[in-house]
């Protein structure tokens, strides 16, 4: 597997608390990776020193095989970067702006260009600070299309649009995922929104990464189980916790719910029988990413390590 | 860097700052023709006079302000702080952005002020010489203004942050300033004193501290570019501060202080100078206090007598030190060794009448080889207790010594000149009057930090010499009245332009000093020319002097 990206123990402080963590972060060649957490995980952190934009505190990091420390304009020629909160050259109108930007790309495709301006439907004439939010989002992305770039890293592209914006938003880079040869990295605390357009993802939380893998191999390990009980455990005894792969695990009269984080569905009744000996009923289904998400956040830190 | 986007980033600054650049090069345009044009010509036309003054203020000021709303502008294009800036992410190198700033602000904001600069030295018949002279100190004035406002840009994020730290900066400074000067007054009046004579050591360490201001300035936006490494940037800035501020008050090298020529046979003979003083007209006053709370003192003052003072030379104290001994042995040391500001020049008679050919002045208002000088200065008390007791009084003169000449002669109607070097003399207008006429003249002349002094402000110095009517024939000459209204205008307004560009008024039409001009009449003026006299720099030398039964007053 070619990485494009890749992380080793990064660490970025704002002043005594950590906004990353020791994060060992891979990105495959060719991917659509979701980084996704809520607010204040560290995921614009990551991204801002990904894109030499932050020096790190500590650890490194490589983006196109160069260290993040010592991209420069040759890599960033083959680097799109959208930012929800990035300050764009205002005064310009959007025509304008494109034209500036054309210059800095020796593979700026203009035909593509064009194709993209109608397709996101673009006025050309209106001055960047008149446009919408997310009008000028897709301008922001347009600018970061147009010479077809190796890596697109998009920092929370759909916060602030509306449903309307954001569906066009996504149904656009759909579009063009078939059609481009790339490797798109995004950045959301909104889960159900990139869980159509991604293959890869990795979940920070307060600066920790918790999980890395391909999104379809998540999804196949990660199970909710139920289980009904012929005998209840004592009143407000806690649940058993027999396996560190066991989360957020509920008990509700003679009804036991958790989720397996390493699901195999032969292996899942003798785990549950060496705990549960008088289980009546063992039912495994499919989760979501979101639901995978809740579970994982639900679940406490130190005993919930990166599983890869 | 990346040389061919250099064009390209320049043409976009060009077009996101090209009103206020248009505005800023209008009112450059517009100093420089009113610089080069000669506009303040007209005095005595009191709107001329009032739109030359709102004008001359008016458009620096102006010129300042663009610049300071400008360069942020041009420098936040492209912010330096924060981590949302669009270009951190686009194939920009910093190298590449510093040297598109760097080349836009030479190009647009030095280079036309020195052009126009240029221009104006030429159409005003300034020689190159003066002109490649002028030219650092055009270069000094644009990027010590520049510099300092584009370092705080590449510091701060947006225009409100700029504009609040450099309120902030500015008041903290100017109360710095305030501080010290105060301190030093309360401390030492008489060093305050002594230095705001010193026009050019201040001159010297303002360019320093500009010096110092420049190139931390020019650190910091080089670190800030290419590191963008904001905390190191403050430091250097702050240091360049300090830096800046300590050079203000303790740089003591004066590197535009003119050296006084010393005396020699070939200069001036001054074998033959005796200075006496006038003890029997002794005369006590209280001394000027500035200092709070500082002991009253007391200056002594007699007449002071130059003989055998050579033809054509006349004589100023520059220092005085002085010890009485009274019979016991006790001694008292004047404290003052240096005179006080001598704001209007006093002209000997004898020597302008030697200077412009052996033809008396008729109406000067000194008298020839004496000055009523400062002897002594004590503390009141001591003066109370001791001012009738006679005692041996030492005095040693350190005195300068100047030559008169004529520096030229102009016909006395209106269009005749008088080009000397880069300076130029016309007579503008010949107002003849009932007695006597008002003359108007134009005066064009290089006006660069080494010809600076504080003599500028006084009106007849500030001619750079003295002006006379004379009439061979009836073998008179005339000084003009001082007119000091015409005069400070045009004066004060051009002090610091390197180009004087100005008119001015003589009036020799009436009494100086009580000296009537008698029969200076169309008969007397016809005949007449107008001689310009400077005083020349002749040597320096030194007197003793000693008194017995010396009292600091005579009266009981």
């Amino acid at each position: 597997m070619n990485t494009i990206i890749e992380t080793k123990g990064l660490n970025y402080r704002y002043g005594t608390q950590d906004a990353v963590r020791n994060l060992d972060l891979t990105v495959p060649q060719g991917s659509i990776f979701a980084l996704l957490g809520p607010n204040g995980a560290g995921k614009t952190t990551t991204l801002k020193t990904l894109m030499n934009i932050i020096e790190p505190s500590a650890g490194e990091a490589f983006v196109l095989g160069v260290p993040t420390k010592r991209l420069g304009a040759a890599e960033f020629q083959r680097i799109g970067y959208v930012s929800e909160n990035q300050e764009m050259p205002d005064w310009m109108t959007v025509g304008a702006f494109l034209a500036y930007c054309r210059p800095f790309y020796p593979g700026w495709d203009e035909d593509f260009c064009s194709r993209l301006a109608k397709q996101f439907q673009l006025p050309l004439d209106r001055k960047l600070k008149h446009l919408s939010r997310g009008m000028k989002m897709k301008a922001a992305l347009l600018s970061s299309l147009a010479y077809r770039p190796q890596l697109l890293v998009l920092d929370e592209p759909f916060s602030g649009l509306d449903p309307l914006a954001r569906d066009e938003f996504i149904s656009g880079m759909l579009a063009l995922v078939d059609e481009a040869d790339w490797t798109l990295l995004i950045s959301s605390h909104d889960i159900e929104e990139v869980e159509r357009l991604v293959d890869w993802v990795g979940f920070l939380e307060r600066g920790n990464l918790r999980v890395c893998e391909p999104v379809a191999k998540l999804q196949e390990r990660f199970r909710r189980i139920e289980v009904a009980l012929d005998t209840p455990p004592a009143p407000n005894a806690p649940p058993p916790l027999p396996h560190a792969d066991w989360l957020d695990i509920s008990l509700i009269a003679h009804s036991l719910s958790f989720v397996e984080s390493r699901f195999h569905p032969a292996g899942i009744e003798v785990k549950v029988r060496q705990v549960y000996p008088h289980a009546r009923e063992i039912q495994s289904s499919p989760m979501t990413l979101r639901e995978i998400f809740v579970a994982l956040a639900r679940s406490p830190l130190p005993t919930a390590p990166a599983l890869n | 860097m990346q040389i061919t986007l250099l064009p390209h980033l320049i043409w976009k600054d060009l077009r996101h700052v090209r009103l206020l650049f248009g505005l800023w090069l209008f009112l450059l345009l517009a100093q420089g023709a009113l610089i080069g044009s000669g506009f303040s010509a007209g005095p005595g036309n009191l709107v001329w006079q009032m739109a030359y003054t709102i004008l001359s203020v008016g458009i620096p000021l102006l010129q300042a302000l663009v610049i300071i709303i400008l360069l942020p502008i041009l420098i936040q294009e492209e912010p330096l702080v924060g981590s949302t800036a669009f270009w951190f992410t686009r194939p920009i190198s910093r190298g590449t952005v510093l040297a598109a700033k760097v080349v836009f602000v030479a190009g647009f904001l030095i280079i036309p002020p020195l052009v126009v600069e240029i221009l104006v030295f030429v159409a005003n018949g300034i020689e190159t010489r003066d002109i490649l002279r002028a030219l650092p100190e055009v270069l000094y004035g644009s990027i010590a203004l520049i510099v300092p406002i584009a370092a705080l840009s590449a510091l701060t994020r947006s225009f409100a942050k700029f504009a609040l730290w450099l309120v902030v900066i500015w008041v903290s400074m100017t109360m710095l300033v305030l501080m010290v000067q105060f301190g030093r007054m309360i401390l030492s009046m008489d060093s305050v004193m002594a230095d705001s004579q010193k026009v050019s050591l201040a001159l010297s360490r303002g360019i320093v501290a500009g010096l110092c201001g420049i190139t931390g300035g020019a650190i910091v936006i080089g670190v800030q570019y290419l590191t963008r490494k904001t905390r190191v940037s403050l430091i250097i800035l702050i240091i360049t501060y300090g830096v800046s501020m300590a050079v203000q008050f303790l740089w003591q090298h004066d590197f535009f202080r003119q050296p006084e020529p010393t005396a020699s046979p070939a200069t001036f003979p001054d074998g033959t100078v005796i200075i006496s003083l006038k003890p029997e007209s002794v005369w006590s006053s209280d001394a000027i206090q500035f200092a709070i709370g500082r002991e009253p003192r007391t200056d002594i003052r007699t007449p002071l007598v130059f003989s055998h003072v050579p033809a054509g030379y006349q004589i100023e104290i520059a220092g005085t030190n002085s010890k009485l001994t009274f019979a016991g042995g006790i001694t008292l040391t004047s404290q003052k060794s240096t005179p006080p500001l001598a704001m209007m020049e006093q002209w000997w008679p004898d020597a302008l009448a030697h200077a412009i050919g052996d033809i008396p002045v008729v109406n000067s208002p000194a008298t020839n080889g004496q000055i009523f000088g400062q002897v002594f200065d004590l503390d009141t008390a001591t003066y109370q207790q001791r001012k009738l007791e006679p005692g041996t009084l030492q005095a040693t003169f350190s005195l300068n010594a100047k030559k008169l000449e004529v520096l030229g002669r102009l016909p006395l109607r209106e269009g005749s000149r008088l080009d000397i070097g880069s300076r130029h003399i016309e007579i503008t207008s010949v107002l003849k009057q009932t007695a006597g006429c008002r003359l108007i003249l134009r005066e064009r002349k290089v006006n660069l930090w080494s010809s600076r002094s504080y003599q500028q402000f006084a009106p007849l110095a500030a001619s750079g010499g003295v002006y006379l009517l004379v009439n061979r024939q009836r073998n008179q000459s005339i000084l003009p009245v001082k007119n000091l209204y015409f005069d400070m205008a045009s004066t004060f307004l051009q002090a610091s332009s390197r180009l004087i560009n100005r008119s001015f008024v003589l009036d020799f039409n009436g009494a100086l000093h009580d000296k009537e001009v008698v029969g200076v009449d169309a008969d007397w003026l016809a005949g007449a020319e107008l001689v310009l006299v400077e005083a020349r720099p002749a040597g320096t030398l030194q007197r003793e002097v000693t008194i017995s039964n010396f009292m600091f007053n005579k009266k009981k």
